[in-house]
């Protein structure tokens, strides 16, 4: 083995040594390279739905509008109209859209993306049940769509810019036994402004421009296509983006966010997210029905100490909507962290003592959700409650939130807006017939507020609605349906040379592609 | 029919009730677990109606007796399922996935036998010396540290400091992969006589894969070192000494090749070892392997990629121990098959 190693065979080691340590990384100046913290599971617009395949999505097809920054803009529609009550909605589509393959985006091709997702049903489907039918999608011609909803929806255009249009003949073509999915899951039938390239799965995928997209650029110049290099951990992608591997790391962890700042060349935006964090309590629960003993619960948080005790910079959140959120409501009635206020609460419970036990729910090994339950452990150790720190894992936590039965007393909640509208999380968090998702973990129950979000979706004037929305809020804050904890600030780091990028709320924590270009990348 | 051909039939043969039992049992655990795959791949905001949905495309309605038989009968035609959570085929996750960890995990046992047993001679060879204490040193350094932060230190010294290797993946991003032939893109691009992609590709490889290797480096060099120890003491050792045979030809090669059958079963345990625990460095290093996606569909509780990865590993484990058996008898001649 160590033994007797001729010259000649030493001399071939030797050059392999060389081949390989001096294989150089193969750079090209207008691709941008993207270090994306999740996969891309699924490119079909029926089925997919999170952070990343948005990113696909938004990159492969066209919508009816698109969230760009925190606006809502019109994309393939050129004018539209509603009818009084926010029932029925008509799109004029623009004139020059085209698939990949060159044929036309027509109204039949809406109607026909709109009715492929209602009937497979997928994730992307909930904002639109209740609300439409096989019969609401009709095209009047071939650049006109109309929406007859069920009933009347005002935030109808926030929820457009997940309606991706897909080329009704490539479906068609590939249909399968299962409407197209086991195609669309993996390739691309759209207009957008990328094509797919390499798509190596778990690994990588390449997007490539399209040549003469049909909407042109926004800012003239353009990427040739970009990468979405699947980087999970954040030192990981900390380093690529130091080393010039990627331009763009999409998770930076908090201890990392100096030295890449420090670093020549490299910035780290960071804007208020709209991920929040929520204490959700059952308010059918054994003992976190009695209201009293949520506000002590309340109370025994402190809220001023969250930021230290978080690893990402946080927001405090100041009710049940963030303040950079359409719907906020200053001056809300929110606890703060007082544990006399807390003792003096319990005593109208009929635990005056405390000698109770609530059950802390949190994803395992997941700190961030684990920190806040031991500062309320604390906090509620001062007025003699026992908080039992139980850890899950996701899908059992989900489980549990099927009914008020087996819902936790407290659990741990991220949430996100589906849309840009207060109704996107708070009739899905607060109103009574959303029991049994994830997000209605409360299991909340006011027939007052039930009314007001109802109401809310259905007036066409914005005022009204944000009016209703603010009576619905100060009701949910004085029944303290839950502990608002903060939200999550985003962090995304990038090289300075990329240049167009725009923070949007709806995805705080990666980019419109489309809107990016490059100067002087390396 | 030889002995040895009888011999690896049956224990093949053995594989069928093996695998039958182990996906019997992993399908019973996955479905009696508490937890709500569906709900968790509806989404937060699923109503009852969308999960229902859900629930029915997938079968997962339907009894347990059906569904098993459902995936069994699915096997035999090649589909393996689908992944709840991503909707992908879990035959071309398995696909994409599984070589890019075997040929970790094989880069790894191959440094960690090499390193091990070189270790463990010297450590022998000069029992209670210097370099018996220095190996034990570096053993015991690299195995009381946690993969994941030499993982991290090692990219960020080699890769980020001094630029030797790469920070992450198995190729630089802008390369394509060699052509498939088995999917471990150093073995294709040697296939396919792509030098420059080998080279890539073996830069991308070493730094994960030493890491990996350090799990199985303590106890390589230690079970050479010991047998090492017991060989040398023996007769014929002494007596090719004494007929003045060269000390190369006594170590290199007699006594190793009696030391080699213990380390041989050690090296076929860490191989399970290494790949079931790859996880860690697959994730420093971006390396697209099994690891991730294991743990992934575990939390996920996707059913069907849990199955799928069960019978991959039951295949793995089986396949490495019947090579195994069949290593001793080419190191041993007085071993028998019967």
């Amino acid at each position: 083995m160590f033994y007797g190693f001729k010259a000649t065979s030493r001399l071939v080691l030797v050059a392999i040594a060389a081949v390989i340590f001096f294989a150089a990384p193969v750079h090209a100046s207008n691709i941008l390279l993207y270090g994306g913290n999740q996969d891309i599971d699924n490119i079909d617009p029926a089925t997919g739905e999170n952070y990343s395949i948005n990113a696909a999505l938004r990159s492969l097809y066209d919508a009816l509008f698109i969230n760009r920054g925190a606006r809502v803009e019109p994309h393939l529609v050129q004018s539209w109209e509603a009818s009084d009550d926010s029932s029925v909605w008509t799109f004029k589509l623009k004139s020059g859209a085209v698939f990949h393959d060159g044929s036309p985006v027509t109204a039949d091709a809406v109607v026909y993306s709109f009715n492929r997702i209602l009937e497979i049903s997928g994730p992307p489907s909930w904002r639109w049940a209740g609300i439409a039918d096989a019969n609401t999608a009709q095209a009047l011609d071939d650049h006109t769509v109309r929406f007859t909803l069920t009933q009347p929806f005002a935030p109808f255009i926030g929820t457009l810019p997940q309606l991706f249009v897909v080329n009704p003949a490539v479906v068609e073509a590939n249909r399968g036994d299962d409407f197209g999915q086991s195609y669309l899951k993996g390739t691309s039938a759209g207009s957008g402004p990328f094509t797919q390239g390499r798509w190596e799965i778990g690994n990588l995928y390449e997007f490539k421009a399209a040549p003469d997209y049909w909407a042109g650029w926004r800012n003239g110049s353009h990427l040739d296509g970009f990468m979405w290099i699947i980087q999970r951990d954040a030192a990981t992608q900390k380093n690529s983006l130091l080393a010039g591997e990627t331009h763009i790391a999409d998770t930076i962890a908090g201890s990392d966010r100096d030295d890449v700042e420090d670093a020549a060349g490299k910035v780290v935006y960071i804007n208020d997210g709209s991920m929040a964090n929520t204490l959700k309590m059952n308010n059918q629960g054994k003992y976190t029905s009695d209201i009293n003993l949520r506000k002590a619960v309340a109370h025994a948080m402190n809220y001023a100490a969250l930021p230290a005790m978080q690893d990402i910079p946080v927001t405090v959140l100041p009710g049940p909507t963030a303040a950079n959120f359409i719907g906020y409501v200053e001056g809300l009635d929110i606890p703060t962290y007082d544990i006399d206020k807390a003792r003096e609460y319990l005593s109208k419970t009929p635990w005056p003592d405390g000698g109770i036990s609530l059950d802390y729910v949190y994803v395992t090994d997941f700190p961030r959700e684990e920190v806040p339950g031991l500062m309320l452990l604390e906090g509620l150790s001062k007025i003699n409650i026992t908080l039992n720190m139980v850890p899950m894992l996701w899908p059992d936590m989900v489980a549990s939130c099927a009914t008020p039965e087996t819902g936790p007393d407290l659990i741990n909640i991220y949430t996100l807006p589906g849309y840009s509208d207060p109704d996107a999380h708070l009739y899905n968090q607060y109103h009574s017939s959303q029991w049994g998702s994830f997000n209605s973990c409360s299991f909340y129950k006011n027939d007052k507020v039930d009314d007001l979000l109802s109401r809310a979706r259905a007036l066409p004037d914005l005022d009204a609605r944000l009016a209703l929305y603010a009576d619905a809020q100060r009701q949910i804050a004085a029944d303290q349906t839950s502990v608002w904890m903060y939200t999550e600030d985003a962090m995304i780091g990038m090289d300075e040379c990329v240049k167009g990028y725009e923070f949007s709320p709806m995805y705080p924590i990666t980019v419109l592609f489309q809107d990016l270009y490059m100067e002087g990348c390396n | 029919m030889n002995l040895k051909a009888g011999y690896f039939i049956r224990r093949v043969l053995l594989l069928i009730p093996l695998l039958v039992g182990l996906s019997i049992l992993t399908f019973s655990i996955s479905r009696v677990v508490p937890g709500d795959p569906v709900g968790l791949a509806a989404g937060p905001q699923a109503t009852p109606e969308i999960k229902a949905a859900l629930r029915k495309e997938f079968g997962l309605d339907q009894s347990l007796p059906v569904q098993y038989y459902k995936y069994v009968s699915g096997l035999f035609k090649g589909d393996w399922g689908q992944s709840l959570y991503s909707r992908r085929d879990v035959a071309d996750d398995l696909r994409a996935f599984f070589p890019a960890t075997l040929e970790l995990t094989l880069a790894a046992v191959f440094i960690a036998a090499v390193l091990g047993t070189i270790l463990g001679v010297f450590a022998a060879l000069y029992q209670n010396r210097i370099p018996d204490h220095l190996s034990r040193i570096i053993v015991l350094f690299f195995v009381s540290f946690p993969q994941f932060w030499l993982a991290m230190i090692f990219q960020l010294i080699f890769g980020l400091m001094l630029d030797w290797f790469p920070i992450s993946k198995r190729l630089d991003v802008l390369t394509p992969p060699p052509e498939r032939i088995t999917g471990m893109y150093t073995v294709d691009s040697l296939l396919r006589g792509d030098l420059e992609t080998f080279g890539a590709s073996v830069k991308h490889l070493f730094i994960p894969a030493l890491v990996l290797s350090f799990g199985a480096l303590a106890s390589i060099t230690r079970i050479t070192r010991a047998n090492m120890l017991e060989a040398l003491d023996k007769d014929f050792v002494k007596m090719e000494r004494a007929v003045g045979l060269p000390e190369k030809l006594v170590i290199g090669k007699y006594v190793l090749r009696t030391v080699f059958i213990a380390t041989l079963t050690v090296i076929s345990l860490e191989f399970g070892w290494l790949m079931a625990g790859a996880v860690l460095v697959e994730t420093i290093f971006d390396w697209p392997g099994l690891g991730l996606y294991i743990v992934e569909s575990s939390l996920r509780l996707d059913f069907q990629p849990i199955m799928g990865i069960t019978i991959i590993y039951g295949i793995v484990f089986s396949t490495v121990n019947i090579v195994t058996d069949l290593l001793y008898g080419l190191l041993d001649p007085r071993i028998r098959y019967e």
